[in-house]
């Protein structure tokens, strides 16, 4: 059996891949699974249904011209809606029939009890024409940033290349038509592939890879090792064996991950272009795309520093140590700060209110520069062991 | 020098240790930028209690008018002009009727929380005899200080000690392994009682870190953050607050509490709980021979005693749930509410107390039949 396939089988470890299963089940089901049931169930978002029936009859914008079809389904949703309330005992003993008798009985008895059956129970199509409202509104709304107001305001504390930035897409918005994907909350997608597997990735690299380079220093195998054939060039073998088990856990991970969130449905909006403030105008499949390689490349980059910390650690105890430090540093902060780029680019100091610019591509140069650490430590490493002695 | 001495200087003598310690207590410090917006105010409250006292009443309103006029004084002035008692008009049975409703599928867990809400009206009864809620603590900004004191800074210290503690007592069980001086040691009496003093040595480990690591953050909050005029307070002011599903309750302590007993209880609750946690280390160390593998069942362990309480409240597995709401992880969790009614996670009046003295006995008891099970093991498989 070649050396690397001999590598391979040390790295995966029954032991360590069922804790590696077993926490990452577990940090989904605490951090994803709640986004990935309610898209699932259509609960708290807009009816994937009726997304896709605008979709198909107004395209991926809605323009001045269709916003009559607009109004026809909003129309519709709010007759459904009716339905509901006919249904439900104390909506028909307060005499509220229709959507905006609800609005008024709210708002004027201070009664929430109808409100919050209407929103939490999830019987209703509720969020539907809650969405189809507030995208409505926005397709109407000319924002004037001259004009004294909240977003004017805020607007002010933008970098000029933001502001820029907003001028065109809205001047392309009001050509086009806004982007149909406003409707959708996809801030949901954003925390999902930018910071939860991310992490993931990287407690999983790390946890698989933390042991492997341990193990023969505590065995003192070295001298073994440079003593046969193969010589010093055995630590370019257990690397690769390491990058490859990393490689695999990253696509493992993402595979699950993707095929998790596109069956909830939301992959019948992939060629949209998103709604959000974006630099480089892309459909959500492109820039889902993106966040998926940035997590792939984090936990490449993760992959090469526990290596690395895997190959100058004597024990496993000080590893762990080391290896709670490090997904600490790459998994949590370095994710979360990064998600802080995407998609638009800005950093706002700590108790600040001014945004500093930073450009574009930051958020790859932020990861590319962590993947170069990693491997180029380790391509350190292999250099250096050449002419250590023993 | 004693066995212990020796396992300790084996434990200082591992650098990553103190890089470690020393990256922690930097971090802890660096926290404190979080509520800094809030330091004018506070020290505005703190003069003002440390000149009229803490007890809000009309001197101190008289008193308060006179200090010299500030926007910060303004602020302070108008929030305490407004002040009530509120435990005198405190509707606790609705958040008893609240969490019966969400839990209406397990009678055990609704007579639970009945029982506890009974308890807790008999403390807002005393506590509006008392007039606690018209202390000032730190005025408008009490919750913002006390949740950062004790549900965000302690919560890391004691998060941070845990894990210290626990990778400490791994090391020491693992040390033997590393030198490859087991067998030697395993093949007489004596050496086999070695385990003992490990043990030992990493719960003394782990309290030491953790009273290094609290020490340092208290000292660096304590000399920006002037207290001297608010140690006295109640805990229980109108002032202070917390949250559970969102709801915001009065911080209601199941006994008088004021700022610097309940700071005290808390660090020796907090100080118990780190040795549990260590000594969950430990049985997991001695069980489980491989020093990584050990680690990670314990990261199994106790990202479950979150996770499962998670999964068990989504279910609806109330009777489970009531349970597992003892275990070190969730208690530990729910550090900026000991003492209080809590919210959800709590069943029964001090269940933090009752939870971490339990699980104490449970893994002292599992300590020891670990290590008497090691004593007779086979340590050549």
């Amino acid at each position: 059996m070649s050396l690397f396939w001999q590598e391979i089988k040390k790295i995966w470890r029954p032991g360590i891949l069922t804790a590696i299963l077993v926490l990452s089940g577990m940090l989904y089901y605490v951090q994803s699974f709640d986004y990935v049931e309610r898209m699932m169930n259509e609960e708290y978002v807009i009816s994937f249904s009726v997304l896709e029936e605008l979709f198909q009859r107004c395209g991926p914008a809605v323009d001045r011209s269709e916003w009559p079809i607009l109004q026809e389904v909003i129309d519709r949703e709010k007759k459904v809606f009716a339905g509901y309330l006919a249904e439900n005992p104390d909506a028909v003993a307060a005499g509220v029939t229709t959507w905006e008798e609800l609005e008024a009985y709210t708002k004027e008895s201070g009664d929430l009890s109808l409100d919050r059956w209407a929103y939490r129970s999830k019987t209703t199509n509720c969020y539907t024409v809650f969405k189809l409202e507030q995208f409505q509104e926005w397709c109407k709304t000319v924002t004037d940033w001259s004009k004294e107001g909240w977003e004017a305001w805020m607007f002010g504390f933008y970098p000029p290349q933001w502001q820029q930035r907003i001028l065109e897409l809205e001047e392309r918005w009001a050509e086009e038509g806004k982007p149909l994907l406003y409707a959708l909350d996809t801030s949901y997608l954003e925390l999902y592939f930018a910071k939860h597997l991310p992490m993931t990735n990287v407690l999983c690299v790390i946890l698989l890879l933390s042991p492997a380079l341990v193990r023969d220093r505590l065995r003192r195998m070295r001298s073994l090792q440079w003593s046969s054939r193969r010589g010093r060039k055995v630590l370019r073998t257990q690397l690769a064996a390491g990058f490859a088990s990393a490689g695999v856990l990253v696509a493992v991970n993402t595979a699950v991950y993707t095929a998790i969130m596109l069956s909830t449905g939301v992959n019948s909006f992939l060629d949209c272009p998103i709604s959000g403030r974006n630099w480089f105008g892309w459909t959500m499949g492109q820039y889902i795309l993106s966040l998926i390689v940035l997590a792939a490349l984090t936990g490449l980059a993760a992959a090469g520093l526990t290596l690395f910390l895997s190959c100058h650690t004597g024990n496993y105890a000080a590893m762990l140590f080391k290896a709670i430090l490090l997904h600490l540093a790459v998994g949590w902060w370095f994710t979360v700060e990064i998600m802080q780029f995407s998609p638009f680019g800005s950093l706002r100091p700590w108790g600040g209110s001014d945004f500093i610019f930073v450009p574009p591509a930051a958020v790859y140069i932020c990861v590319g520069a962590l993947l170069a650490a990693g491997w180029g430590l380790c391509l350190w490493t292999c250099v250096r062991q050449r002419r250590r002695e023993l | 020098m004693t066995l212990l001495g020796y396992e300790w200087r084996k434990l200082a003598r591992m650098p990553v240790l103190w890089a470690v310690l020393a990256l922690c207590a930097i971090f802890n410090c660096t926290q404190m930028l979080e509520i800094a917006p809030y330091i004018d105010l506070f020290n505005e409250a703190g003069e003002a209690a440390s000149q009229l006292g803490q007890r809000v009443d009309g001197d101190f309103l008289t008193g308060l008018r006179q200090r010299e006029q500030t926007a910060c004084r303004d602020t302070l002035l108008e929030a305490v002009e407004g002040m009530d008692n509120v435990f005198e008009t405190l509707d606790i049975q609705m958040l008893s009727a609240y969490y019966e409703k969400y839990m209406d599928s397990s009678p055990l867990a609704q007579s639970l929380m009945a029982w506890k809400y009974d308890m807790a009206e008999e403390r807002a009864a005393h506590l509006a005899r008392t007039g606690a809620a018209m202390d000032l603590y730190a005025g408008p900004v009490t919750t913002q200080v006390h949740q950062f004191l004790f549900g965000n800074l302690l919560l890391k210290v004691l998060m941070e000690s845990a894990v210290l503690g626990m990778l400490s007592i791994l090391y020491l069980l693992g040390y033997e392994d590393i030198q490859h001086t087991t067998h030697a040691v395993c093949a007489t009496r004596t050496g086999r009682k070695l385990w003992w003093p490990k043990v030992l040595a990493g719960v003394g480990a782990a309290v030491g870190l953790y009273a290094v690591l609290a020490g340092s953050a208290l000292a660096a909050f304590f000399t920006v953050w002037d207290f001297s005029g608010i140690w006295s307070a109640s805990v229980s002011s109108q002032f202070n607050c917390h949250t559970d599903l969102l709801i915001i309750r009065p911080f209601m302590t199941w006994a008088d509490f004021s700022v610097a007993g309940y700071l005290a209880a808390v660090l020796l609750l907090g100080g118990v709980l780190v040795i549990v946690l260590a000594l969950l280390a430990a049985v997991a160390g001695l069980l489980v021979r491989n020093v990584y593998l050990a680690g990670l069942v314990l990261m199994v362990l106790c990202t479950s005693g979150y996770a499962v309480g998670v999964a068990l409240a989504e279910l609806g597995w109330w009777e489970l749930f009531v349970v597992f709401t003892f275990n070190p992880v969730l208690l530990l969790l729910e550090v900026n509410a000991w003492f209080t009614e809590v919210g959800m996670n709590t069943f029964i009046p001090w269940q933090e107390t009752v939870g971490t003295v339990g699980g104490l006995a449970l893994l002292s008891g599992g300590t020891a039949l670990a290590l008497r099970r090691f004593r007779r093991k086979d340590v050549l498989v």
